[in-house]
């Protein structure tokens, strides 16, 4: 068994273990938790340290399994992937930490959900067999649905209905052009989820546009993207601490993530044809989200709608189809998991002071909790996206990158970043500053020794990348300029001309440079005539 | 004669008189269904020792096939599970009606299904329809006390009847367009052009509608939502799975050997459409779980028949495997009903509302059930489907298939309602719940055994497909 496989499992045998946890001893099954993610943590390191960049997948393992149907457990991690699995070990951890006194009731219940979450979200990052894959992404609805459903707020059973709702209409349309794929890799022989193979297929044109709105949908219901996001303040809203962490940090990356790894790559010519429609997409969410987020009262749907505006930075960075751009995408899903996920926390620990989230019932507390203010105050400035913190680097890379493309609407995002400096100072200084206005908050708990240390990892990390990404970049670099050359080979292929020798083409496919011409696909080929301007401004 | 051909059913035959005699003898129903169950599992073996064997008997009229022995063990299955929930639930409340009659009947039932599934010609599928039938309509009216027991009774039988009278007016029109009665002779006269006479069209249509009615299918539906909230909960456990397993196993051998030059997926492909839209929408409104799972039940007929749609024996397999996995889950789910029920007041949503806290094994055992039937991995449920929905997708299919899993998305509603009542509703603890160990062993085997199964399918279903696409494979 692999690292990956014990990575995988490992959260889900404890996770089973604590439902069977003797009642009478309820108050190990904390300690059994915090120990089986530090575990799991610790071995996530592995990863960072033994990875090499540039070599592709690795930590593979295959086994058959569903032979009949060409299924394999296939497992790998790459530059694209491996972030987001110590991402999400990290937050896992820190997740179970900061429960231990928000959560006084159902502990084996919640622990367990949990660890099958992570379970869920590392089987999704690391599957290389689409089946497989489609397996962890559906699976992981059924924990996400009790932490919300069970240990959420007043309008839990509303949120987590609707949840479940959105995200199952979304992936059922994927799982039928996941078939679809799957029967036209077959051909004679029986076909394979090896996704792999399936980069290697040469899908019809025609169909490449279906295909892509399938799984794009099912994404960007999970990103979430205008106009699928209306889930997500509901969840966020309704959802405890940790819970919201989870979300946050790794099951909205497995939007952003899906596309990078499967709907972008595999039909890139579909994704050709929506480019249009996504570049609008997303440069609404940015605007929108920040708008919604000025009007918001509550500190959590506040932090809820900006993320709706920061990942449709994410989606930006992806559609400038440039290795800046898809850098700044990756490094940014990274650090809203970080950023948003501390927010998430720290509102979660300000909740338990004073059991209200509203942003009028405080004001002034600077002087009653510095340390908890500072942290808050950092975060902010990282989530805003200050020099000096990850917010900055990742953004100016995704606006870096999608200049070169798309310069009207690079700019027009470019605008959200200030909205987003106004409502979260605007938060700041109406929560933190001025007088105190309620005298109940005169009385609050400044950070204990155990929420102080659930925040340092985080906060370490946003200034190191901020200060420091080389680590990160040189990690995710050479994949990304392999995930390039996939996105666009297609398309370059089609440009050459039906009497020029193969190889002609193949050389063209393979420099990924950001500053290398792209020639329009010729009229009579492409899917859409709209699809022609996604790449026009390279000329 | 071969007798060997017809060994589990002698087996079950004996099983009737033993289950009779044992009431008699010993005066004590306490453990009538754990003998009837033994009689079940024997009867399985005997089938697994014969199972590469191909048994033709009686001239012909019986064949014994992998086909055949597939299906029964699905049978056995079914039926195994819900003799169980019965049994137990006879231990935990005295409702009247599980004696010798009961399973008795339920066993001559089975006997009457198996012929369904290794019938080789029309006059003993006819045979074995009645033999399924008649004992369902008496134990649906078992509870001689209740009303809506008798008009479960009487409705079932007078759908039943209609229905036998389909069937028996299409085999005079085939046999009078084709001269046959086996499904050989019928296939041979097809293929040599008598699918060109209209008497052989219209035969072959009277005779799926016979079994549409049985499986419940769109627009031959409309018995079973009342009938499954009138009969008695363990008849109903047991009538939701088997019948329709033997009911499907028979229509695939029928359109893939008799029927086969004929187009008869058009006639699935609108009850498939219809099947999944009336169980999905109407399930919606449900609060009652017995009739919930009567509307689900029928939309899973939908999914199966998506299956029947795309004609081959690879479907043929897949189709087989969703109906291992749907024994499974839905049979299980009626135990949990059928333990929760009293005589007085049916299980709905309110009666398990909390039960997550008040017993959260029977709760995470219906959670899993819940899951699977809505076709969530890592369940059979899910499993199964992305079989079936793979064949059709190759038979080309594809507007079946949105279809299908747009409405799968509406089932999540109806299927998490049940889930959100059982971990996020408050508890009514005005509401008495069966004791939570002791007395009901057979009720914990079966959620064991159930629960066991729709994760171990779903996991690993290799092992499970390979033993469905090569049993049904023997047919071509």
């Amino acid at each position: 068994m692999g690292i990956l496989s014990f990575l995988i499992f490992f959260p889900a045998l404890i996770g089973v273990l604590l439902l069977v946890w003797p009642n009478d001893r309820l108050n190990q099954v904390r300690s059994l938790a915090t120990v089986a993610s530090a575990i799991q943590f610790i071995a996530s390191l592995w990863l960072w340290f033994d990875f090499v960049p540039g070599n592709g997948f690795q930590f593979t393992e295959s086994v058959d399994w569903i032979t009949r149907y060409g299924i394999g457990y296939r497992v790998g991690v790459d530059g694209i992937s491996l972030l987001l699995v110590l991402l999400t070990t990290l937050l896992t951890i820190i997740s179970v930490v900061s429960s231990y006194s928000s959560i006084q009731a159902g502990l084996k219940g919640y622990y367990a959900s949990l660890l099958f979450l992570e379970t869920g979200v590392i089987g999704a990052f690391v599957a290389t067999d689409v089946f497989l894959f489609y397996v962890f992404w559906e699976a992981m609805l059924i924990p996400m649905y009790f932490l919300i459903g069970i240990w959420g707020g007043e309008r839990r059973i509303y949120a987590t209905v609707k949840f479940v709702l959105y995200t199952m209409a979304g992936s059922l349309l994927m799982l039928v052009a996941i078939i679809w794929t799957y029967q036209y890799s077959g051909g004679a022989t029986g076909g394979t989820f090896n996704l792999f193979d399936w980069y290697g297929l040469t899908i019809p044109t025609a169909a490449q546009p279906w295909l892509f709105a399938a799984f794009a949908l099912a994404f960007a219901i999970k990103v979430p993207m205008f106009p699928f996001h209306t889930w997500l303040p509901d969840a966020h809203v309704q959802a405890p601490a940790a819970g919201s962490v989870m979300l946050a940090g790794e099951l909205l990356k497995l939007g952003t993530y899906g596309f990078l790894r499967f709907a972008v790559p595999l039909f890139p010519l579909g994704f050709e044809y929506f480019a249009d429609t996504l570049w609008i997409l997303a440069v609404i969410g940015i605007v929108y989200g920040a708008i919604m987020t000025l009007i918001q009262d509550d500190i959590k749907s506040l932090v809820a709608y900006s993320s709706v505006s920061h990942l449709g930075f994410v989606i930006l960075g992806m559609m400038a189809l440039n290795i800046v751009g898809a850098t700044g995408s990756l490094l940014q899903q990274v650090n809203h998991g970080i950023s948003t996920g501390a927010l998430f926390l720290l509102v979660g620990m300000i909740y338990e002071r004073r059991h209200t989230r509203k942003i009028a019932d405080y004001g002034g507390i600077f002087a009653v909790v510095p340390v908890f203010s500072i942290a808050f105050l950092i975060v902010a400035l990282s989530s805003i996206g200050l020099p000096g913190t990850n917010g900055f680097v990742g953004e100016f890379l995704i606006l870096l990158g999608a200049f070169s493309t798309r310069p009207w609407l690079a700019g027009i995002s470019a605008l959200a970043i200030i909205l987003a400096a106004g409502y979260m100072l605007w938060l700041v200084r109406r929560v933190f500053f001025g007088p105190i206005v309620h005298t109940v908050n005169e009385t609050i708990r400044d950070l204990s020794k155990r929420e102080l240390a659930t925040l340092i990892p985080l906060l370490i990390l946003i200034i190191w990348i901020g200060v420091y990404p080389k680590p990160f970049l040189d990690r995710i670099g050479p994949d990304l300029q392999t995930w390039l050359a996939k996105a666009r080979s297609q398309q370059m292929i089609q440009t050459v001309p039906q009497n020029e020798p193969a190889p002609a083409a193949v050389r063209k496919a393979t420099p990924p440079r950001p500053d290398s011409t792209i020639v329009p696909p010729p009229q009579d080929e492409a899917p859409s005539r709209d699809g022609v301007a996604m790449v026009g401004g390279f000329e | 004669m071969n007798f060997a051909s017809i060994a589990p059913e002698i087996i079950l035959t004996a099983g009737v008189l033993l289950v009779m005699v044992w009431e008699i003898t010993t005066g004590g129903r306490q453990n009538l269904g754990y003998l009837t169950a033994l009689v079940i599992i024997v009867a399985g073996a005997m089938v697994i020792g014969q199972y590469d064997r191909v048994e033709v008997g009686f001239s012909g009229m019986v064949q014994a096939d992998r086909f055949g022995h597939f299906f029964r063990l699905i049978i056995y299955l079914g039926a195994l599970l819900a003799t169980m929930a019965a049994a137990s639930s006879w231990h935990g409340e005295a409702r009247g009606v599980f004696g010798a009659e009961f399973f008795s009947l339920l066993l001559v039932s089975v006997i009457g299904m198996d012929l369904l599934v290794i019938g080789a010609n029309l006059i003993v599928v006819f045979l074995g329809l009645e033999i399924l039938s008649l004992p369902l309509y008496a134990m649906a009216a078992g509870r001689t006390q209740s009303d809506t027991a008798v008009e479960a009774g009487a409705k079932y039988f007078l759908t039943g009847a209609f229905a036998s009278g389909f069937l028996l007016f299409g085999i005079a029109l085939v046999y009078g367009a084709t001269g046959a009665f086996t499904f050989e002779g019928i296939g041979n006269a097809v293929s040599r052009g008598a699918q060109l006479d209209p008497l052989m069209w219209i035969g072959g249509v009277l005779l799926l509608i016979g079994f549409l009615f049985k499986i419940a299918a769109v627009p031959f539906h409309s018995w079973a939502p009342d009938v499954y909230t009138g009969a008695p909960t363990p008849t109903v456990a047991f009538f939701a799975a088997a019948p329709k397993a033997a009911a499907v196993g028979l229509l695939l051998r029928l359109t893939l050997t008799a029927l086969v030059d004929l187009p008869m997926e058009t006639v699935f492909w609108v009850v498939a459409w219809l099947s999944m839209f009336v169980g999905n929408l109407w399930a919606l409104r449900q609060r009652d779980l017995k009739r919930l799972l009567a509307y689900s039940g029928i939309a899973h007929i939908g999914y199966v028949l998506v299956g029947l749609c795309a004609k081959g024996s690879a479907a043929a397999g897949a189709v087989g495997f969703y109906l291992m996995g749907y024994a499974a889950m839905t049979v299980g789910a009626f135990a949990v009903v059928c333990a929760l029920e009293t005589k007085e007041r049916a299980t709905t949503l309110e009666t398990v509302a909390g039960l997550g806290r008040r017993r959260p094994g029977i709760a995470a055992a219906l959670t899993i059930f819940m899951f699977a039937l809505t076709g969530i991995p890592p369940t059979v449920g899910f499993a199964g489907k992305f079989a079936v929905f793979s064949e059709a997708l190759k038979a080309g299919n594809l507007g079946l298939v949105i279809w299908a899993v747009m409405f799968s998305a509406v089932s999540v509603y109806y299927y998490l309602r049940v889930v959100v009542a059982m971990w996020m509703w408050p508890a009514d603890e005005s509401i008495p719940l069966p004791a939570p160990r002791g007395a009901i062993a057979g009720f914990g085997a079966v959620l064991i055994l159930a629960s066991i199964l729709t994760l171990l399918l779903g996991i690993y279903p290799q092992p499970f497909l390979k033993v469905a696409s090569e049993s049904l494979f023997w047919l071509l």
